[in-house]
């Protein structure tokens, strides 16, 4: 099944934020063997070159390291995973806020409203 | 270095002045996957005929690796035509032998392969197939090729949508950085996320030339959007 | 590469072909297991007027048949050179001499058996006709011998009889060549039309023709005025004569082909 990925950005972009989810939620684990450029290019339905220019980026940044012989792998680096994760998550809330305050809640009301819809997703 | 592709004042003319390529000048090199654009009309069967041999420019000319179209280039090319081509009665097994004996980069267990993954029985006739599993199988014919040059002309228009995925999916994993696609096709928001570059043609003359990575960055639109900004009337 | 083209082209007609020879074999099968039997060997006229007709008949639907050949060889030809089987025929690494030249050696060869079969049939025929009809029968169809002419032909061919009948296999086959290559230059030469390429086809084919027809013409009449004029025995003008028509044959083979092969390769505008 082709990823849903919007035409008016860069592709490469996108595939980037998507791959950095998978690791960060644990679809690949730290140390984990990603698949070829070819591969995931086909699942994709994305261009080879793209896909390529993605896993570069990835790995400037550090999250994927390239091994003579045994290919792409994810890094053992929990830490930095773990900032990424926070780094993301920061991204949403800012997101939430900001359309929350367009609707015309003020901060301590969000929390309040927060809690509750926590509170009934639990029960 | 050559390029792939050369055209040079390519033009051809038909007997009631119909100019249907006008003095085309382009170069393609290797390792993209290129889409070839364009409305109806616009020359794109023309041009792709061209290269192919079939028809005799007007003017200019069409080298492939340095050469006119001859049995040297069309040993390096493998297309894959709009229609029905293929003598329906043959056997899909006799088309594969029959490939094999006339191209030498063709690969049979890759075509039988890829018939394989798609429940195509290969003792069966080209006519008792319906169309969408026909156009299956003469993809996977071209698709089975080791050549220089694909040409799909709209390898996808009349397919059903899990037979494109196929399509698109063969396409990518069959890339090397040797080989160049071209695609023609009107169906641009199927297709654009796998090409490298685009080709915009209109009037049977080059309109822009460009990676599809600069139309997003540069104009922040799809291809398909930019297309029809490109070519409103 | 040209044996492969030609495997694959004998593979794609030799059935059809087939079949109008067995109709051949067929039907003169019948008519000698009629003859043998002794059917018409009566005195009844209806028999003997039945058995003429059916005779005429025979012979225009074996000269048919065997045209028939040449009409289905043309056929095939357009429909793998200019329809859409030639979006594949003209994108296989494969010249176009080859192409051509394929063509037309598996096209000869299907012509030629089919004259040789169809002429082993009529004599077949006519053997039996002399060997089992009685005589009257044999006057309602006008049957008779001639031991001059007979002699004569026998004397034409007693020298040298090994290297003749060689010359005469040899001009059957520039003849269905000939055939089958006329055919293809109207094939092609119809292309040139931008509309209606198939009248186009049978306009040049007529065309052709007759411009052949004309040109056989004057090449015979001086040989016409020598055996009249000259003292020049039917022999002699028989080994002549054979070795002409041979020779323009194989000028009208090279004509047709050079033809053709320019119209495909500089010429071709498929749809």
């Amino acid at each position: 099944m082709a990823w849903d990925l919007d035409s008016d950005r860069p592709i490469y972009a996108q595939i980037v934020e998507k791959i950095q989810m998978q690791i960060v939620s644990g679809y690949y684990k730290p140390g984990d063997k990603l698949p070829s450029v070819r591969e995931l290019a086909a699942l994709a339905c994305v261009n080879p070159n793209t896909m390529q220019k993605a896993f570069a980026e990835l790995e400037r940044s550090g999250l994927i390291k390239t091994m003579r012989t045994t290919g792409r792998l994810v890094t053992e680096d929990i830490h930095m995973i773990e900032g990424i994760q926070k780094a993301l998550a920061n991204q949403q809330l800012q997101i939430f806020f900001e359309k929350m305050m367009k609707l015309g809640y003020e901060k301590d009301q969000i929390l309040s409203l927060l809690e509750q819809s926590i509170r009934e997703q639990d029960s | 270095m050559t390029a792939l592709l050369e055209a040079n004042n390519l033009t051809k003319t038909y007997g009631n002045d119909t100019v249907a390529v006008d003095h085309l000048t382009i170069s393609i090199g290797r390792g993209r996957i290129i889409g070839l654009l364009g409305p109806n009309g616009s020359g794109k069967s023309t041009f792709i005929k061209l290269i192919n041999g079939l028809l005799t420019p007007t003017e200019g000319t069409i080298l492939i690796n340095g050469a006119a179209p001859g049995v040297e280039s069309k040993k390096r090319i493998a297309y894959l035509p709009e229609r029905t081509y293929l003598q329906s009665n043959m056997k899909v097994n006799q088309l594969i032998d029959f490939f094999g004996d006339f191209y030498e980069d063709f690969q049979k267990d890759k075509a039988y392969a890829m018939l394989q993954s798609m429940d195509i029985k290969s003792n069966t006739r080209l006519r008792t197939l319906s169309k969408g599993t026909k156009e299956k199988v003469q993809l996977i014919l071209v698709m089975s090729r080791n050549a220089d040059l694909y040409i799909l002309d709209e390898p996808i228009a009349g397919v059903d949508p899990a037979a494109r995925d196929f399509i698109l999916k063969t396409i990518i994993s069959n890339y090397n950085e040797n080989a160049t696609v071209l695609l023609s096709t009107h169906l641009i928001s199927d297709i654009e996320n796998i090409l490298d570059d685009v080709i915009f043609i209109q009037d049977g003359k080059i309109k822009t030339q460009t990676t599809v990575e600069n139309i997003r960055e540069d104009y922040g639109k799809s291809v398909d959007a930019y297309f029809r900004e490109v070519f409103a009337c | 590469m040209l044996i492969r083209s030609m495997k694959y082209y004998w593979q794609s007609t030799y059935k059809i072909i087939l079949l109008m020879n067995l109709y051949l074999l067929l039907t003169t099968g019948i008519g000698v297991a009629t003859l043998a039997a002794g059917v018409w060997n009566t005195h009844s006229e209806g028999i003997t007027t039945l058995g003429a007709i059916l005779f005429i008949l025979y012979v225009i639907s074996i000269v048919f048949v065997s045209n028939l050949v040449v009409i289905y060889i043309a056929v095939h030809f357009y429909r793998n050179m200019y329809s859409d089987e030639a979006y594949l025929t003209h994108t296989l690494p494969v010249s176009k001499h080859h192409l051509l030249l394929s063509q037309t050696i598996i096209g000869t060869i299907h012509c030629f058996l089919t004259s040789v079969i169809m002429l082993a049939c009529i004599f077949g025929l006519i053997y039996f006709l002399f060997t089992c009809l009685n005589s009257q029968a044999k006057e309602a169809l006008q049957l008779t011998y001639d031991p001059g002419m007979a002699a004569d032909l026998y004397t034409a061919f007693a020298n040298g009889a090994f290297f003749k009948g060689l010359l005469i296999v040899f001009y059957f086959l520039l003849s269905s060549a000939h055939s089958i290559l006329l055919a293809f230059a109207a094939v092609a030469m119809g292309q040139l039309f931008t509309r209606h390429r198939i009248i186009g086809s049978i306009i040049c084919y007529i065309g052709l023709y007759t411009i052949i027809q004309i040109a056989t013409s004057l090449v015979v009449i001086p040989f016409m005025g020598l055996s009249l004029f000259g003292n020049v025995s039917m022999v002699q003008l028989i080994n002549c004569g054979l070795l002409v028509e041979t020779l323009f044959a194989l000028a009208c083979c090279v004509i047709f082909y050079l033809i053709t092969y320019y119209l495909l390769s500089r010429k071709l505008n498929l749809d």
